[in-house]
């Protein structure tokens, strides 16, 4: 996205503050109003700061969809208990830079979600758990940390009202897998990067045992504004199911790609064509990927008519997801973005659950069997079967995410894939 | 040859013996004169001629080897299990070549308790054993009956001593996902 | 006493501890379910996706050995979802797996084989090239480890990690190039409990390696008499001889497992070397005899005996009505405490297996168990003695054993009852007669908690028919 352009979000919740040049400077996020919601929550009751973002409707926005404010309502409230915040911020699905953006140019907005969040949850201690590969943006995390750590709004006794809260930012070591929390926490505890068996769920049974809570980056960053302005006014956009607003990475053919926040439910056809200037070069659109590459692909009509809200978008078959449009126009082959999928999640399967372990290095066997000479039609029929018997059987949503784009990919473009995996390899 | 050759109780009352032996005779001067002019007669001079079975005969038993000219049975036991007469006592011990991972150091087949049924070869995961068309088996003790797989797979009449290269070798099991 | 809930599954009504494992209940009531990575002396991993079941009123199909039992939950495992979903996760574990079959000693009794016959997808979609792994690692404490053949299972993981808390095991890589390794060599000292939990052939024994295939033996339930703890094992044998120990479930006294040296406790019951008939010593030439040249030797002699603590119940009683009223010593040798006194699993440093049994029955026969009774009659034994020695079964500690030979050679004639593999600890006796091994008698011992253990019979591989009380009879012949 054009940096310029930001100017014209300003209204918005989450990138309200990017449009100030040094807003990653304490002093100056400050002075821009930054923090004050944060001293004011300090005077609410807790559980009063739970209710609001409750009743402003947020939904995690890593992927799930899951209101914030209920998942919330599951931790313990035992407030001497040792319990954790988490922060995920290890954003790996290809397409998606959101959170990236947002904590680059703005880190102190996660920071104050976090206090306060941390204040409403009771939990004593923070880790922000950021992707490996994003060093530079977790170097501009430490230096906001100091900041806040010299300012006192971080460390023992927080404005005077005996409450700690430490925080840290801990680098993954760059596993897709780790985005997923179970698996996020393992990593943290410092075990192999791998899921755990749900239930227990860490709001019961986290980090090293005790109650963990895990949002992500851009969940906790939209409730500094929720508190600062109420439910209500969260409420203005979106829809009564999908409140509020959200950040698009939007990748692709078009001509200016990079990250919005626009309300949720703004049509994908206003994205592509006012805030992403239209496609490049005046190619067609041939389909939208409208949730990060686990997420079932939409044809050019659907894409058009679709409306980009959790609901809409699950009615046309596929995901909001962390909201990574990947554009498609006519000059890409349909069989190549499979492929590199397929790939990456060959790649990326942690190995623990057998249908996942397995299924992913087949479905790219199989699909890719025109380099060895033995592909057929029918392989696509195997490729769909394979896909199928992989959803719903593993302890987290990998094999998931590696079926659906197979299987959504099958259902739209069957012909072009059966065309792709019959011709000749390339030598 | 025509009539049946039974004598019956009413042939006898009708015609007397005469005409039996009438018959006999026939029949034994008819083949001796055939004989005498032709040569189409069943039976061989064994052992100056030999008569030669089809491939699908099941005779004496044979270890297929493979192209390097070890044994391609890897003692699975499975001939051993299915073989209703039990003859067959095969010692499984390590190879050292890690892909082959277990080899035989005995392989002995009992001949005078085989029954020639041939499970034992179609229960071979591994083309190791087959029967061939060899009958000639003679020996005067107990103890050369028992065929070890030096005479399996290695006697003077297979291949000059060379053993027996199955069809179906690694390679080839691997491209037919055997 | 846990309550008890009622629980369907699959039509059959069930009841179950409230709270157990879900699986556990189903397999605890006959219920058969395709599962893997499930050990219940182990926790729970959850991996192997085999045991999904469906709940009415719950959406998705759920791993059940992840479930708890709940007071009327309807649980089904015989839809055509729940069935479809078991083949295609059959199909995956076994996408990579190698057709080892023929050369595999899991063969016979190998879970893949077992669910391939009930689950499969017999035609094979996989035309392409498997992930090859490294074969044929020698792992250490004779297992042999086979990465290729692994399904990631992680019992093996879990087990070094929770009950020998020693971790030698661990998945190493990702996806599907994840494979088991072992962290240099195993270490710990119930290694061999790996090859049991490992559901298929990646973990093999190496004492077992090629020796038998799996369907030519038989199991004998028996008791390990390798020490006190006495654990349910069984012993696979056939007419060839035993072949190898395999712990029994017993939660009183050893759960699931079984130590390494209870593994090898069966060597001596069909080694080739093992005393088959009465044999003389003649100039330290052991020679075939007759029993009644045994009886000639002893005849005139004063008699006397030293049991060891191997024998059984039984064993003892026949031997002191065989000797009551008569004129004769009896005493006991124990073996001394071999390393700690426990381990805190299962090993114990007493190798007595039936010291109990020993000295109850010594004490209701009248006589002395103590080591001051053992002293009394090595120390009055003189030329004009016939003394028998029982060798005990397991000689863990043959250097004390030979200070006990010592002091017996001054006895006129010195007869050694034995069934083990001794005969070079064996040349100071005169003559050497069998006694059944434990493999070969019934009846029971009682271990260190004073519960009776029962001994089974198997085969007779020896011409040791005659036990203990037999040659209790010779007295004073």
């Amino acid at each position: 996205m054009d940096y310029k352009d930001v100017a014209n979000y300003k209204n918005y919740a989450l990138l309200s503050y990017h449009h100030i040049p040094g807003v990653h400077n304490i002093e100056v996020f400050e002075r821009a109003g930054g923090y004050e919601t944060m001293k004011k929550c300090f005077e609410m009751d807790p559980e009063a700061i739970k209710e609001e973002v409750k009743q402003s409707g947020l939904r995690g926005r890593g992927g799930a969809g899951f209101a914030t404010g209920v998942k919330w309502g599951f931790f313990t409230k035992d407030r001497n208990a040792k319990k954790y915040l988490l922060c995920n911020a290890d954003e790996s699905e290809p397409g998606t830079f959101k959170d990236r953006f947002l904590v680059e140019k703005n880190p102190h907005i996660l920071i104050e979600g976090m206090i306060i969040s941390a204040w409403a949850l009771g939990t004593q201690k923070g880790y922000i758990y950021i992707r490996g590969e994003f060093y530079h943006q977790a170097m501009v995390l430490e230096r906001a940390l100091k900041e806040a750590y010299a300012k006192g709004y971080l460390g023992k006794n927080i404005m005077g009202k005996g409450f700690d809260f430490d925080l840290y930012v801990h680098r993954g070591a760059g596993a897709y897998i780790c985005g997923e929390e179970t698996a996020l926490i393992s990593s943290l505890e410092g075990q192999k990067g791998q899921p755990k068996l749900k239930p227990p769920f860490p709001a019961i049974k986290g980090y090293r045992g005790l109650p963990t809570m895990v949002n992500n980056v851009e969940s906790l960053a939209a409730v500094p504004w929720i508190m600062r302005h109420g439910a209500a006014a969260y409420k203005q956009w979106g829809t009564e199911k999908s409140p509020g607003t959200k950040l698009f990475s939007i990748s692709g053919d078009v001509n200016k790609p990079g990250v919005i926040e626009v309300p949720l439910s703004t049509t994908l056809k206003e994205i592509i064509e006012i805030h992403c200037g239209g496609m490049r070069n005046g190619n067609k659109l041939k389909a939208v990927i409208p949730g990060g590459s686990s997420s079932p692909v939409l044809n050019a009509d659907d894409s058009y008519a679709v409306k980009m809200d959790y609901e809409d978008v699950a009615a046309k078959g596929s995901m909001l997801g962390s909201g990574a449009i990947i554009i498609i126009d006519e000059t890409r082959n349909m069989g190549d973005i499979l492929k590199y999928t397929l790939e990456f999640y060959h790649h990326e399967s942690c190995g623990q659950c057998t249908p996942c372990r397995e299924g992913t290095g087949w479905l790219e066997a199989i699909f890719k069997r025109k380099e060895t000479g033995k592909s057929s039609k029918s392989d696509i029929v195997l490729l769909d079967k394979t896909a199928a018997s992989m959803r719903g059987q593993t302890i987290c949503a990998l094999a998931d995410a590696a079926a659906m784009p197979t299987q959504g990919m099958i259902k739209v473009f069957r012909e072009e894939l059966e065309q792709y995996v019959t011709a000749a390899p390339k030598k | 040859m025509g009539e049946p050759m039974i004598l019956k109780a009413d042939l006898y009352r009708e015609h007397g013996f005469l005409k039996g032996l009438y018959l006999g005779l026939k029949i034994t001067m008819m083949t001796m004169i055939r004989n005498l002019f032709k040569h189409d007669r069943m039976t061989l001079n064994y052992p100056e001629e030999k008569y030669f079975y089809s491939d699908r005969f099941r005779g004496k038993h044979v270890l297929t080897v493979k192209e390097d000219g070890t044994l391609r049975c890897t003692s699975c036991m499975l001939c051993a299990t299915y073989c209703p007469a039990q003859c067959i006592h095969i010692v499984a011990a390590d190879d050292s070549d890690k892909s082959v991972e277990k080899a035989p150091v005995s392989f002995e087949i009992e001949m005078l308790r085989c029954i020639f049924c041939g499970y034992c070869e179609e229960a071979c995961p591994v083309d190791a054993i087959r029967l061939t068309n060899e009958y000639e088996m003679s020996g005067h003790a107990e103890q050369e009956w028992v065929a070890d797989h030096y005479e399996l797979a290695f006697r003077k009449s297979l291949n000059n001593g060379k053993g027996v290269v199955s069809t179906v070798d690694d390679k080839d099991r691997m491209k037919l996902r055997l | 006493m846990t309550e008890k809930v009622k629980l369907t599954w699959n039509g059959k009504e069930i009841e179950a501890p409230k709270g157990s494992n879900l699986l556990k209940a189903a397999l605890d009531n006959g219920i058969e379910v395709a599962h893997y990575c499930y050990h219940s002396g182990l926790s729970v991993a959850g991996v192997c996706r085999m045991c999904m079941v469906e709940q009415d009123g719950v959406p998705r199909p759920f791993p059940s050995c992840n479930a708890t039992c709940g007071e009327g939950m309807v649980i089904r495992s015989d839809t055509p979802k729940i069935k479809a979903s078991v083949e295609a996760t059959l199909q995956f574990h076994l996408l990579n797996h190698p057709l080892d079959c023929p050369v595999c000693d899991q063969a016979g009794e190998c879970g893949l084989q077992d669910y391939y016959m009930k689950h499969g997808q017999y035609d094979s979609q996989m035309i392409d090239k498997k992930v090859h792994k490294e074969k044929v690692q020698d792992i250490g404490k004779n297992v042999m480890l086979d990465a290729e053949r692994c399904i990631l299972c992680s019992r093996c993981v879990r087990f070094t990690e929770e009950i020998t808390k020693t971790n030698e095991m661990g998945i190493l890589n990702r996806g599907d190039h994840a494979e088991i390794q072992c962290n240099e060599t195993l270490k710990n000292d119930y290694a061999q409990n790996l090859v049991d939990i490992c559901p298929v052939g990646a973990l093999t024994s190496k004492d077992f390696r090629f020796k038998q295939r799996v369907w030519f033996l038989e199991d004998v339930h028996t008791t390990c008499i390798g020490c006190e703890t006495g654990c349910s094992v069984k012993v696979s044998e056939n007419k060839n001889g035993a072949f190898r120990v395999k712990p029994v479930y017993d939660h009183e006294v050893n759960g699931h497992w079984m130590c390494d040296d209870g593994r090898y406790i069966y060597k001596h019951v069909s080694s080739p070397t093992r005393l088959g008939g009465a044999v003389e010593n003649i100039n330290g030439l052991f020679v075939p005899a007759d029993e009644l040249n045994v009886q000639a030797a002893v005849k005139g002699k004063k008699t006397k005996y030293i049991l060891s603590t191997a024998l059984t119940i039984e064993e003892y009683a026949n031997f002191f009505n065989a000797v009551k009223g008569k004129n004769v010593e009896v005493a006991l040798y124990t073996l001394p405490s071999d390393g700690p006194e426990f381990d805190g699993i299962l090993r114990r440093g007493d190798k007595n297996p039936n010291l109990r049994g020993a000295k109850a029955a010594f004490e209701l026969a009248g006589f002395d168990h103590s080591q001051a009774g053992l002293d009394n009659l090595l120390g009055s034994i003189s030329s004009s003695d016939a003394v028998f020695v029982v060798v005990p079964e397991i000689l863990y500690n043959e250097d004390h054993f030979n200070t006990l030979i010592k002091k017996v050679e001054k006895a006129g004639v010195r007869i050694a009852l034995a069934c083990g593999e001794t005969l070079g600890t064996l040349r100071a006796f005169n003559y050497l007669l069998p006694i059944p091994a434990f493999l070969e008698k019934n009846g029971e011992i009682l271990n260190y908690q004073g519960q009776a253990r029962k001994l089974r019979k198997g085969m007779t591989y020896g011409e040791a028919s005659k036990d203990v009380s037999y040659y209790g009879k010779w007295v004073n012949l």
